[in-house]
């Protein structure tokens, strides 16, 4: 196996521009098959994803407050990744993203809707270790996220609400580390992926920052024919708290623990994966909205340009 | 020469002095952005307030930006409301066709009710 045919869905859904009160968790960060490239091999990825949300929890507990104006939130969501294996233990990775729509519906009172781009992240990927013979792998990975735009949208000389803005308006740090074992002999292998976003603040929205982002996932990959690969997910998204000039936002922050099957199917140099989120357990600061499903789809395109 | 040059300085010196006093007698500023209130400093959870920008001028456009929650409808006269408790600062900027603008903030303390 010269690279990991298999693609692994590492989205992060609680990250920038997420759910603090009233908007369900959007994807910024994430990418597909974590590990480097081969040198002068370069891969696409297109990713779509669609979350939606209409209950509220506070801790564990979900909310039955008629009253709250805020009925439902929806998010649709494009992501484009593409990697470049720079030398055989360097690969730079650019991601962008931009949101179709982000919806915000206040039940009589009407809804809020933005769309545009979020930010995009300029990434190096170092191979630190790789033994093909005991199949493993050690990447570790560094990146600027930068935003593209620091502006709040407006309509008719009004904010939108921020949960319906799709840039995080602040520039970031990220960190990722990735690891692999493989188990051929089982058509098996197992992935352990943590990520870290830390965010910078926005002087031109009251010196907003989004929390940090501290992502864990553990994949298990099986075959189950050929080209056609079952991937389990479980995931933890823990999100600190968000500030503004004047302190913290006392109803921003989470723990969140994910469930997500993966099905991928890989033909010749593409692939394409599909990845429902089931969550098993949240814990939300004071009250928000929590997601109520969120899927997505991936489209991969690898290519060796080197000629060989 | 030098004659020439010193009465040329000194025209431009009066020219200038002069655009400016001209433009002072032609835009006398009546833009005055005399407060932004609301109806209720402290509101509960999902109740809206009301929030007024008073202000004098010709053609005069307001924008309005708040660190959290939601501002509905636009112009003078707004509505305010948000989901969680916290204090919100709401932020009006009011412009008028010359190009004079002045902000003001008020604050809006939300109960956990």
């Amino acid at each position: 196996m010269k690279y990991l045919v298999v693609f692994l869905f590492f989205i992060i859904s609680s990250s920038i521009v997420s759910a603090q009160c009233c908007s369900v968790g959007s994807p910024i960060g994430g990418t597909t098959s974590i590990g480097t490239l081969p040198e002068n091999n370069i891969r696409y990825t297109v990713f779509y994803r669609n979350g939606y949300g209409d209950r509220y929890y506070s801790g564990t507990d979900i909310v039955n407050d008629t009253s709250i104006q805020v009925k439902y939130a929806l998010s649709n969501y494009v992501g484009l990744f593409i990697d470049y294996g720079l030398v055989e233990r360097l690969t730079l990775g650019f991601e962008f993203g931009y949101f179709i729509n982000k919806l915000q519906d206040w039940g009589s009172k009407g809804s809020f809707e933005a769309s545009g781009l979020s930010s995009g992240i300029i990434v190096g990927k170092y191979n630190l270790l790789k033994d093909i013979e005991s199949e493993y792998e050690l990447t570790v990975s560094a990146g600027l996220k930068i935003p593209f735009s620091t502006d709040r949208i407006q309509k008719n000389f009004v904010d939108l609400p921020r949960d319906v803005q799709p840039s995080p308006g602040a520039f970031g740090f990220v960190t990722q580390l990735f690891f692999h074992k493989g188990f051929s002999n089982i058509s098996t292998n197992l992935f352990l992926v943590n990520r870290i976003e830390i965010n910078g603040s926005n002087s031109n929205d009251y010196e907003y920052k989004y929390g940090n982002c501290y992502n864990t996932s553990i994949f298990v990959t099986k075959k189950i024919v050929d080209n056609l690969t079952g991937i389990v997910q479980l995931r933890n998204e823990i999100k600190d708290k968000d500030r503004e000039d004047i302190g913290e936002i006392q109803s921003s922050g989470s723990n969140l623990f994910f469930i997500s099957p993966q099905l991928n199917y890989s033909f010749g140099d593409f692939s394409v994966s599909v990845l429902y989120d089931i969550p098993i357990y949240r814990y939300y600061n004071v009250r928000q909205l929590g997601g109520k499903y969120s899927f997505a789809l991936n489209f991969i395109w690898q290519m060796d340009l080197s000629g060989e | 020469m030098i004659k020439y040059i010193f009465l040329l300085f000194s025209l431009l010196i009066i020219t200038l002095i002069g655009c400016k006093k001209e433009e002072n007698v032609l835009n006398p500023k009546s833009f005055t952005f005399v407060s932004l209130t609301t109806t209720k400093s402290e509101i509960n959870l999902n109740e809206f307030t009301d929030i007024t920008a008073t202000a004098t001028g010709d053609n005069l456009t307001y924008s309005w930006t708040c660190s959290e929650g939601a501002i509905f409808d636009n112009g003078p006269k707004v509505q305010f409301s948000i989901c969680h408790a916290t204090t919100v600062r709401i932020t009006c900027t009011v412009s008028d066709a010359s190009g004079y603008s002045e902000s003001k903030d008020i604050n809006i303390k939300i109960g956990q009710k």
